[in-house]
């Protein structure tokens, strides 16, 4: 301050003032940004503190941009480079960085780390021979001067070398790989074994795997390699059982070869195989048998056969103990729930609840029948029941909560949720699920509220409120996947000292999807249908706000309004969810698809590799008229499904059809680039066919895309047919699904 | 599908949190199960289950944090670490377990025992640990009696309010060697694999 006030043109004083600003929030930090930058933008020093500044305000590419001015023009502080590195590599500006951490090893030649860091550099910029001779060049440098605390650090990075030459010399790196001394034997197998598997050396390959085997004998991926290089997944299924009868009796503990074989035996072998599986996990009171078993079930003559004997085994298991008995009613329930017989699996949960009413797992279950049911408020009700039981259990509690979320009880959720949470003084914990990033809660708490709004249309105000609420918790999932992303910074300097290159590359390819995420995607998908319906509801609305508004000057509903506002203040101070939470209720993030998209679906995504994204995408740029993106995305649905998503026949006659409110040239273009899925347009039906499974829940959702396009071309009564027809055979809650749109 | 245990990796991490919040008190934020992965890659594991393809058509990963990929669920993991506070009394290298939990109903099946032997064969073998410590609540006799009598810690004393909400702990150590620690050697199995006799031998169509 007191420069400025001598000489108010002292560029880097401003700048450190606008730093200063911003870390006691104040406003006018980016007046004093400008300010400096009026007076210079060459001064080395304005433009280091202007780097640190957009560094703290995570504005990455911003504060590489002006670190480098402050090198190029001179600045004598070495320090820099490092820094500069760090923004770099949050940009994935790797061409660049690779220079960056160069000039800093010029510098400080002596630290591992520079050099670990360069190599790492290269390798991201896929320059591999380079990263080779950078780790090459340290070892020769440190030969025989290594101590033992640096000797870890010194493993991982021979490993870390021995991966990169693999990527274009596999003969080389498995020579190499022989006579690497490492601590990580494990790890040093695992790349032998993949070595010459590649290679075809399947007979050496094999001995291998069985070494793993000996380190960990319940990695069933081990099994299924051991397999690949004995050549056995071809060979009948009973040789591959026999094989699986050694591999028990050297590994009696473990649960991998014992299931595997009833993946691929069939009939008699199968029998006598799932037999002394199931029963054997029933007499030991396996509450998860049936879940172990489950995934026979895709296949429903293997379902039949392990009902009967489970059917067979129950006559006789209450002989054996009560608590036997218990557990294969428990199974019987969970068998007749998965073959859809809810009255049945009802029955057998309940006389097992009544047995032994001291069992959690039996009310999960049972909960979970009477969801299938589609009754959310018994099943919320029995899974509290449960919870009761055992008031020190967490995940009862969680399950707890999560049917109460279900059931749109989300009072009683966060009153049951805040058991567990810390809560400041008279508070509940909503403020510590976010600071604690419980993304389960939040976006289920999101989907609640969603369903409130829905379910509320014809209450203007009340709808309003829930759409803000849900959108405020869809927001919260995107921020803190915003915090996963920021959490990678530290980690661009901490893993160079540690070494641990291997785990950092993994973690660079990690985060850079981290925003299609399945919590994430789930989260914009859903936000983005709030979105347009809000849209298409504010669109006609207008004429109805008309219509209602003589009676909003009556007396009555004044005063009905003023207590309703009263109501919602004191609400308010229940739904915080940040400490400086400025918008409790998500009122600024109800709008338009540019709001959408500049809150949900502005992070760099990459190329978008889930369904979710390329459905929003699709949908996004279809509302923007820009048909190249919508035929990328259309083509993506089509390559991640193999060409089986449902929603693709609605997106396809959409672009044939749905185009008459676009423009010529859009109109052609869309038409034009379905052609490549689809010619036979006086066949529509051929082409839903082929993508709405009847069968599926997710198949009738397809035909009810096609049913909301309703297209002058489709007889749409006949659609709805077929949808209420296909219905009928669904579970009672997933019936509702479909329906309540109808 | 049968349970893998297998190495914890970055794209585990989430779903790991997932585990932790759905079952214990003790949570942190993801950036502290970045640290442990991106200090100690080899250290942590977790148990997932694996369900088979499936055939009707391909879908997204489902929106449960719990999944890693399609059908691939973690129901179980170790957290473990090295003793790396410079303030430390010891410097004898040795690890620390900084949470194991495994999903309720998936209990009874030796998932915890086995996640936690990895993780000692692991910390003896690749980091030199010589000994690795951890606290256990003294209410949860379950965990007691995993660490006590299954996997032979012993208990050095009792931290009075260690827990948040005032309980005390059992802090507990168990002593490494590398040689006893290999996990298969606790299969109790009467036959052992040689790895020279050829696997096929015998087995016929």
């Amino acid at each position: 301050e007191q420069v400025l006030k001598k000489n108010s043109h002292y560029g880097e004083a401003l700048a450190l003032k606008a730093l200063l600003l911003y870390n006691l929030k104040e406003d006018d930090c980016e007046v004093y940004v400008e300010k400096a930058l009026a007076v210079s933008t060459t001064s080395p020093v304005l433009n280091h503190i202007l780097g640190i500044l957009k560094r703290q305000q995570l504005q990455y590419r911003e504060a590489a941009k002006y670190f480098k001015a402050a090198l190029d023009n001179g600045s004598s502080n070495k320090q820099i480079w490092k820094d500069l590195s760090v923004m770099e590599t949050q940009s994935r500006d790797f061409g660049s960085l690779a220079h960056s951490r160069l000039k800093y090893l010029d510098e400080f030649l002596g630290y591992r780390a520079n050099w670990t860091s360069l190599a790492i550099a290269y390798h991201l910029n896929g320059n591999l021979e380079a990263a080779v001779k950078t780790l090459n060049k340290f070892e020769e440098l440190a030969e025989g001067k290594l101590g033992p605390n640096e000797m870890y650090e010194h493993s991982e990075l021979l490993m870390y070398k021995n991966e990169i030459i693999s990527e274009f010399d596999l003969e080389r790196a498995l020579n190499e790989l022989e006579s690497t001394e490492t601590f990580d034997k494990t790890g040093q197998l695992e790349l032998k074994a993949k070595y010459l598997m590649k290679l075809g050396r399947k007979q050496e390959a094999q001995r291998v795997y069985r070494e793993l085997l000996k380190r960990n004998p319940d990695n069933v991926s081990y099994y299924h390699q051991l397999e690949d290089a004995l050549g056995t997944r071809e060979r009948s299924a009973k040789v591959r059982d026999s094989l699986y009868s050694k591999l028990q009796a050297f590994y009696p503990r473990s649960d991998a070869p014992k299931f595997i074989p009833l993946t691929f035996t069939t009939g008699d072998l199968f029998k006598e195989r799932v037999s002394k599986y199931v029963l054997d996990q029933l007499k030991r009171g396996v509450p998860a048998t049936f879940t172990n078993v489950k995934p026979l079930y895709k296949d429903l003559e293997k379902a039949h056969v392990i009902g009967a004997i489970v059917e067979e085994f129950y006559t006789k298991s209450s002989e054996l103990s009560p608590l036997c008995w218990v557990w294969t009613t428990y199974f019987l329930a969970q068998h007749y729930l998965q073959l859809n017989q809810l009255e049945k699996s009802l029955e057998l949960i309940s006389k097992a609840v009544e047995h032994t009413p001291t069992l959690v797992e039996l009310y999960i279950l049972k909960a979970r029948v009477y969801k299938h049911f589609g009754d959310l408020q018994t099943a919320a009700s029995v899974m509290n029941e449960g919870r009761l039981l055992d008031l020190q259990d967490r995940f009862i509690n969680s399950k707890s909560v999560k049917y109460y979320l279900r059931a749109d009880n989300i009072d009683k959720a966060l009153e049951v949720v805040s058991l567990f949470t810390k809560n400041e003084k008279g508070e509940n914990g909503l403020k510590d699920l976010h600071m604690m990033q419980v993304c389960w809660f939040i976006v289920e708490n999101a989907e609640s509220y969603k369903r409130l709004y829905f379910a509320n249309l014809k209450d203007e105000e009340l709808s309003k409120k829930y759409a803000g609420l849900a959108l405020k918790r869809y927001y919260g999932i995107v921020k803190i996947f915003e915090e996963y992303w920021n959490d990678q910074v530290d980690f661009h300097t901490f893993c160079m000292r540690k070494g641990t290159a291997r785990a950092y590359c993994d973690m660079i390819r990690w985060e850079d999807l981290i925003f299609q995420s399945p919590v994430c995607c789930r989260a914009v998908l859903s936000a983005f249908g709030l979105y347009k319906h809000l849209i298409s509801n504010s669109k006609t609305d207008g004429d109805e706000d008309d219509a209602m508004s003589p009676v909003r000057h009556d007396k009555k509903a004044k005063k009905e309004k003023a207590a309703r506002a009263k109501a919602l203040q004191a609400e308010k101070q229940h739904l915080v969810a940040y400490a400086d939470d400025e918008d409790i209720l998500g009122e600024t993030l109800i709008g338009g698809l540019d709001l959408f998209e500049s809150k949900f679906f502005s992070h760099d995504h990459g190329d978008l590799e889930t369904l979710s994204l390329n459905e929003v995408q699709f949908e996004l740029q279809f509302a923007k008229n820009k048909m190249a993106p919508v035929l990328v995305a259309l083509s993506k649905l089509v390559k991640i499904s193999h060409d089986t998503y449902p929603p693709l026949a609605a997106h396809i006659l959409q672009l044939k059809y749905a185009t008459a409110n676009k423009d010529k040239i859009t109109q052609m273009l869309a038409s034009k680039g379905v052609e490549k899925y689809y010619t036979e347009w006086d066949q529509p039906w051929a082409l839903i066919d082929k993508y709405c499974v009847r069968s599926t829940l997710d198949g009738i959702k397809g035909l009810l895309a096609v049913y909301d396009l309703k297209l002058a071309q489709l007889d749409n009564d006949k659609v709805r047919e077929e949808i209420l027809e296909a219905t009928k055979l669904l579970q009672p809650i997933e019936q509702l699904e479909i329906l309540k749109f109808l | 599908m049968a349970i893998t245990i297998r190495k914890a990796t970055i794209n585990d991490v989430q779903a790991m949190q997932n585990a932790n919040l759905h079952n214990l008190p003790e949570n942190y934020q993801l950036k502290y199960y970045m640290y442990h992965i991106l200090s100690w890659p080899e250290a942590s594991f977790v148990a997932t289950t694996t369900d088979l393809p499936d055939h009707v058509y391909t879908k997204d990963v489902k929106g449960d944090p719990a999944y890693v990929a399609a059908g691939e669920k973690v129901v179980g993991y170790v957290l473990a670490k090295m003793d790396d506070d410079p303030d430390s009394q010891d410097k004898t290298p040795h690890g620390h377990i900084t949470s194991l939990s495994v999903m309720r109903t998936y209990r009874r099946q030796g998932i915890a025992e086995k996640l936690m032997r990895q993780a000692l064969f692991a910390l003896t073998e690749t980091f030199q640990s010589e000994y690795v410590s951890l606290h256990v609540r003294k209410s949860n006799r379950a965990a007691l009696h995993l660490y006590r009598d299954t996997l032979q810690f012993e208990v050095l004393s009792i931290e009075k309010s260690y827990y948040a909400d005032g309980e005390d702990a059992y802090s507990m150590k168990k002593v490494l060697k590398v040689q006893d620690l290999l996990p298969s050697s606790f299969q109790k199995s009467e036959v052992v694999d040689d790895l020279d006799k050829d696997l096929l031998e015998g087995l016929e169509e």
